[in-house]
């Protein structure tokens, strides 16, 4: 649908911004057009509206209001939003659990060590170890274990 | 995710982490850091005047430290466990000695073993050393021998805020074969042991004394004041086999012999031969003896006994 051409001079006319002979045509197409004559009245209804409008003028509140408007944002850090994406924050909470949990196994360990502690390391085999254990049958010529004490260094500077 | 849920979120996984740390313990007294002993074990082979390192093992720790060497091939086996004291200059090491040899097949296409034990206890000074023949032959030409040099520790004191320092075991040289296994704990070695004979739940003689671990020991009975009936010469020859350290409570491991020595002939009776259990260290065990001891009839003997760690 198509609008009034004249509409536009409607705002104006209410606001006395045109010249005589434009009133005298404006007011005439209002007798004329029905569109115009309503836009007309609502201009004016909106306009008697908040002339009837009578604000509150508390100083206290204008003051917080103004406050809140123009003072210079004093945030304190923590209660400033950060981004951290959830994947990060995953991670961070993982490794401190692995932290802990290491932690807590080290502890673990030193207890067992302070009071009964019992390590244990085995050269360890290369191969068929069965087969190169063997070796130790060249020692064997069926005797008895012996077990004796001695200076120290004995036969020690004996090098092969 | 806003700060402040991540600070709290922070504080709460490092409080998390502060239960898992060490709590702080009492700073290592000075005569167990000056006494750390250490165990140089070289197995070396003797062949003539020759002589060559196959493996070379370092153990170090706090004086009481024991350890244990194992020898195994396909035919042979031997277990070798070393209890050690430190007393001053002195050495005490008590060595138990197991070895397993096979010796053949039998009609029956069964393994025949030739299986040994031995104890021996040396008194050794620091420069001396323990030498092990797993295979005997002192004096043949090609031998393996195992030597034990004790020494002192680590001089340097730690700061004396750390804790005691563990024990440890180093390989300073790895024989190829997979020649020999050591292991190295520390567990007490002294305890005290209280015993008493009661008749119907009343106390008709007692004994006690110290006990090293693994080792029998002998205690007579003596008659307690107001003990009622005599009991006769009694005896029980006691051990700790084994210390368990558990969390409800450490236990040991005992084993004992029960005996009546008649009073002219020194005859020995056992009532009752390798009773063994395992007692929670500090509390009563009780063992029910009314029918070995063969006391007035009717009447209900036990025999109760405490074992307790040695300051």
């Amino acid at each position: 649908m198509q609008q009034c051409e004249m509409l536009e001079y409607i705002s104006a006319l209410i606001d006395g911004e045109l010249p005589a002979e434009e009133v005298q045509r404006v007011r005439q197409h209002l007798a004329e057009c029905l569109e115009c004559r309503s836009a007309h009245e609502d201009f004016l209804g909106t306009r008697q509206i908040l002339r009837a409008h009578h604000p509150v003028r508390d100083a206290q509140l204008q003051q917080r209001a103004r406050q809140k408007l123009f003072a210079k944002e004093r945030e304190r850090p923590w209660s400033q939003p950060i981004s951290i994406p959830l994947p990060v924050a995953a991670v961070l909470a993982l490794l401190f659990l692995i932290m802990a949990a290491a932690l807590v196994r080290d502890q673990h360990s030193n207890f067992r060590a302070a009071h009964s502690a019992i390590i244990e390391k085995a050269l360890p085999t290369s191969g068929d170890g069965e087969e190169e254990k063997m070796s130790l049958a060249a020692f064997d010529h069926g005797g008895r274990a012996v077990v004796y004490k001695s200076p120290q260094g004995e036969g020690a500077e004996q090098k092969r | 995710m806003r700060f402040r849920t991540v600070l709290f979120a922070l504080i709460i996984l490092s409080g998390l982490a502060e239960t898992g740390r060490p709590a702080p313990e009492r700073s290592p007294s000075n005569l167990e850091q000056n006494n750390r002993v250490r165990f140089k074990i070289t197995a070396v082979e003797l062949q003539g005047a020759g002589r060559e390192v196959l493996s070379d093992s370092l153990i170090e720790g706090p004086p009481g430290v024991d350890f244990a060497i194992k020898l195994q091939s396909k035919h042979f086996r031997m277990n070798a466990s070393f209890l050690t004291e430190l007393t001053g200059d002195r050495l005490m090491i008590r060595a138990d000695l197991e070895t397993k040899r096979l010796l053949g097949m039998s009609e029956r296409n069964l393994p025949i073993y030739e299986e040994d034990q031995q104890r021996h206890s040396f008194d050794l000074t620091l420069d001396e050393q323990l030498n092990i023949l797993p295979f005997g032959g002192k004096d043949d030409l090609n031998q393996l021998r195992i030597e034990i040099i004790p020494s002192r520790g680590e001089s340097e004191s730690p700061p004396p805020s750390t804790k005691p320092r563990p024990l440890f075991i180093k390989i300073l040289k790895q024989a190829s074969e997979g020649l020999i296994n050591i292991a190295a704990f520390k567990r007490p070695h002294h305890f005290n042991f209280e015993a008493e004979l009661t008749e119907d739940g009343h106390a008709i003689a007692r004994t006690g004394g110290a006990l090293l671990l693994d080792d029998q020991q002998e205690f007579a009975f003596s008659p307690s004041e107001g003990g009622g009936q005599h009991p006769g010469t009694m005896a029980v020859a006691f051990r700790v086999d084994r210390f368990i350290s558990a969390r409800e409570g450490d236990e040991a491991v005992v084993g004992f012999d029960l005996y009546r020595v008649g009073a002219a002939s020194g005859v020995r009776e056992a009532l009752a031969s390798n009773w063994a259990g395992v007692c929670r260290l500090d509390e009563p065990f009780s063992y029910d003896v009314t029918s070995e001891y063969g006391g007035t009839p009717g009447r209900k003997y036990e025999l109760r006994f405490v074992v307790r760690l040695a300051q």
